[in-house]
C-alpha cells in the first residue's frame, strides 16, 4: 500500500483537532458533519469526497460500538398518496416528492453497512403509498437483493399499502419478489369508508377489496392492519369476522391516536377486542392469526425498534426513528438519527431511543410503570409534544384492554 | 494538488481517527453521562436496551412484528407463519 504522504504529527500521528472535531460531533444536539468533512480534507489535503467518506467510516464504526446493529429499514418511496383519508397520521407529511435512486442505493447501502453482518435483514416499502413509485420499490428491490447475494445475508421484503393501486404486473412483482403486502382496511364497508376515502372523497372499500382479491392469488396470505376510530369501536369484532370471511388471515389492530377517545369508546375498543381474542382461541384456524394475541406478556420492554434496529429514510435521505416521528412534525425531523450521506451522525437522539431513560423516569414520576412501559413516541409526541413523555390515553387504553382482553396481556 | 486517496488508506484513517476520537468521548463522558462512559468502554452491544433484556428485541422478532411503521408501531413479519 502507498503510504498517503501525510506528514507525521506528535502524540499518535493524527494532525492536531480532529480527534476533538469527532467528539464535538458526537456531542452536538444537531451535527454538522460537512463542517469536519472540511476540516479533515483541508489537514490531510485530501479531496472532499475521500473526507466524506472517512467520516462516514468514523460515525459508523461510533454506531457499532454503541449501538445494537441495524436489520429493519423503512423507506419513504414517496410522500405522494393518491387517497384522502381524514384522519392519516401522515397528513400533514404529504406531498409530491419522491425518493431519486441515489438516495435509495445509499438507503440501502446504510442497510447493510449498519447491520454488521447480522443474518436476517428487512426492508419495508412504505410511503405515502409505495405503489406510486414503482420505480423506486423495484429498484431496491434488486439492489438489495444482490447485496445481500454477495454479503450471504437474508432479506425480507415487506409493503404496507393501501391496496387501490394493487395490477396484475405489481402483484406479480411482488410474488416474484416475496414481497409480503399489508394493506390497510379499517373494517367492512360501512366502517372502512368512513374515514378511508379517495381525494373526491368516495369511499374505497370496495377498489380495496378488488385489489385484495388481486393480491390473494400470489399471496396467499393476506394481512390487514386496522385503524380503530372512536365511532367504529362497536363493530370492531364484526368487521374482523366479516374481513376473515373475505379472505383475510392476519390482523394487527390499533386504535386511532392523536385523537381524544371518550371513556366510553375506551371501553368499547377494550370489550371488542377481548371478544375477537375470546373468538380467535375458541375457534383455532390455521388460517388466522393476530400477532399481538400470541406475544408473550413478559419480555415487553420500553421504546420499540424504532432508532435501536429499525430506522426509516425520508425521499431525501434524511434518517428518522420511524414513519410515524417523521409524520407528526412537519416542519422539524424529530429524533433525527442522521441521513444516507454520513450515516447516523445523531448519536444523543439513538441513545435517548435505545436507552429510553427519558421514557423509563417520565413513566416513573407518574407512578404507572409497573403496568405501562411508555407506549409509542410518536403517540407521546401527538399527546405531550415529547417522544418520551408518556401518553396517558395510551396508558390507560392499555389498561382497560387488559382489563378486558386475555390476550392483550403484553400491551403495555 | 489533491491526492487520490486509496480505499484502504481512508479505512485506515477513519479507523486512527475513530480510535482516537472514541478514547477522548469516554473521557468527556465520564463525568457528564457515566452510564453512557460505562457503555463505551464494555464497547457497546448488549448493554444498550430499554429494560436489561437483551437488545436483539426478541419478543419482536418471535412474534411477528417487523417494525415501527404504521399507526400502531408495527407491521407484519409473516417469515414462518403456517399458511
Amino acid at each position: 500500500m502507498e503510504p498517503l504522504g501525510i506528514a507525521p504529527m506528535p502524540g499518535n500521528g493524527l494532525p492536531p483537532g480532529i480527534g476533538d472535531a469527532v467528539v464535538a460531533l458526537m456531542l452536538a444536539n444537531d451535527p454538522d458533519p460537512p463542517t469536519l468533512e472540511r476540516k479533515i480534507a483541508e489537514q490531510l489535503g485530501i479531496p472532499i469526497v475521500d473526507a466524506r467518506l472517512i467520516v462516514y467510516q468514523i460515525v459508523e464504526s461510533f454506531n457499532a460500538r454503541l449501538f445494537p446493529p441495524i436489520t429493519h429499514l423503512e423507506l419513504i418511496h414517496t410522500e405522494g398518496c393518491n387517497l384522502g383519508c381524514s384522519y392519516c397520521f401522515e397528513k400533514d407529511m404529504l406531498g409530491y416528492r419522491r425518493m431519486p435512486l441515489d438516495v435509495a442505493r445509499a438507503a440501502v447501502d446504510l442497510l447493510f453497512n449498519y447491520s454488521r453482518g447480522q443474518p436476517d435483514l428487512a426492508i419495508v416499502h412504505f410511503g405515502g403509498e409505495p405503489t406510486l413509485n414503482m420505480r423506486s420499490v423495484r429498484f431496491v428491490t434488486e439492489y438489495a437483493e444482490q447485496r445481500a447475494a454477495e454479503s450471504k445475508q437474508t432479506l425480507e421484503f415487506d409493503m404496507t399499502s393501501n391496496g387501490v393501486l394493487l395490477t396484475e404486473e405489481t402483484v406479480d412483482y411482488f410474488a416474484a419478489h416475496n414481497i409480503k403486502v399489508l394493506l390497510s382496511v379499517d373494517g367492512l364497508e360501512e366502517s372502512h369508508d368512513l374515514y378511508r376515502k379517495d381525494k373526491k372523497g368516495r369511499g374505497t372499500f370496495t377498489r380495496v377489496m378488488e385489489g385484495l382479491t388481486l393480491l390473494k392469488r400470489r399471496q396467499p396470505w393476506i394481512g390487514v392492519k386496522m385503524t380503530v376510530m372512536p365511532e367504529c369501536a362497536a363493530s370492531l369484532f364484526d368487521a374482523v369476522r366479516g374481513l376473515y370471511d373475505l379472505g383475510v388471515n392476519q390482523f394487527i389492530i390499533g386504535y386511532a391516536t392523536g385523537i381524544a377517545w371518550p371513556h366510553e369508546a375506551m371501553e368499547t375498543y377494550a370489550a371488542e377486542m377481548g371478544r375477537i381474542y375470546a373468538w380467535y382461541r375458541a375457534h383455532p384456524r390455521n388460517d388466522l392469526r393476530f400477532a399481538d394475541f400470541d406475544k408473550p406478556a413478559e419480555g415487553s420492554f420500553y421504546g420499540c425498534q424504532a432508532g435501536k434496529i429499525s430506522v426509516t429514510v425520508t425521499v431525501d435521505g434524511e434518517v428518522s426513528p420511524c414513519a410515524k416521528v417523521l409524520a407528526v412534525n412537519k416542519r422539524e425531523l424529530l429524533g433525527k438519527l442522521g441521513d444516507v450521506t454520513y450515516g447516523l451522525t445523531h448519536i444523543k437522539n439513538r441513545r435517548d431511543l435505545v436507552t429510553c431513560t427519558r421514557l423509563k423516569a417520565a413513566v416513573s414520576a407518574r407512578g404507572i410503570a409497573d403496568e405501562f412501559q411508555g407506549g409509542c413516541f410518536a403517540s407521546n409526541y401527538e399527546a405531550n409534544g415529547d417522544l418520551f413523555n408518556p401518553n396517558l390515553q395510551d396508558h390507560l387504553f392499555s389498561v382497560l384492554e387488559r382489563q378486558h382482553c386475555a390476550g392483550c396481556a403484553s400491551h403495555r | 494538488m489533491k491526492k487520490d486517496v486509496r480505499s484502504e488508506d481512508l479505512k485506515r484513517i477513519a479507523d486512527e481517527i475513530g480510535a482516537d476520537a472514541f478514547g477522548r468521548l469516554t473521557t468527556a463522558f465520564e463525568v457528564s453521562e457515566p452510564e453512557m462512559a460505562a457503555g463505551l468502554r464494555r464497547g457497546g452491544g448488549p448493554g444498550w436496551n430499554c429494560t436489561g433484556a437483551s437488545f436483539t428485541c426478541g419478543t419482536y422478532e418471535c412474534t411477528g412484528v417487523v417494525g415501527c411503521v404504521g399507526a400502531f408501531g408495527c407491521t407484519v413479519k409473516f417469515t414462518g407463519l403456517t399458511v
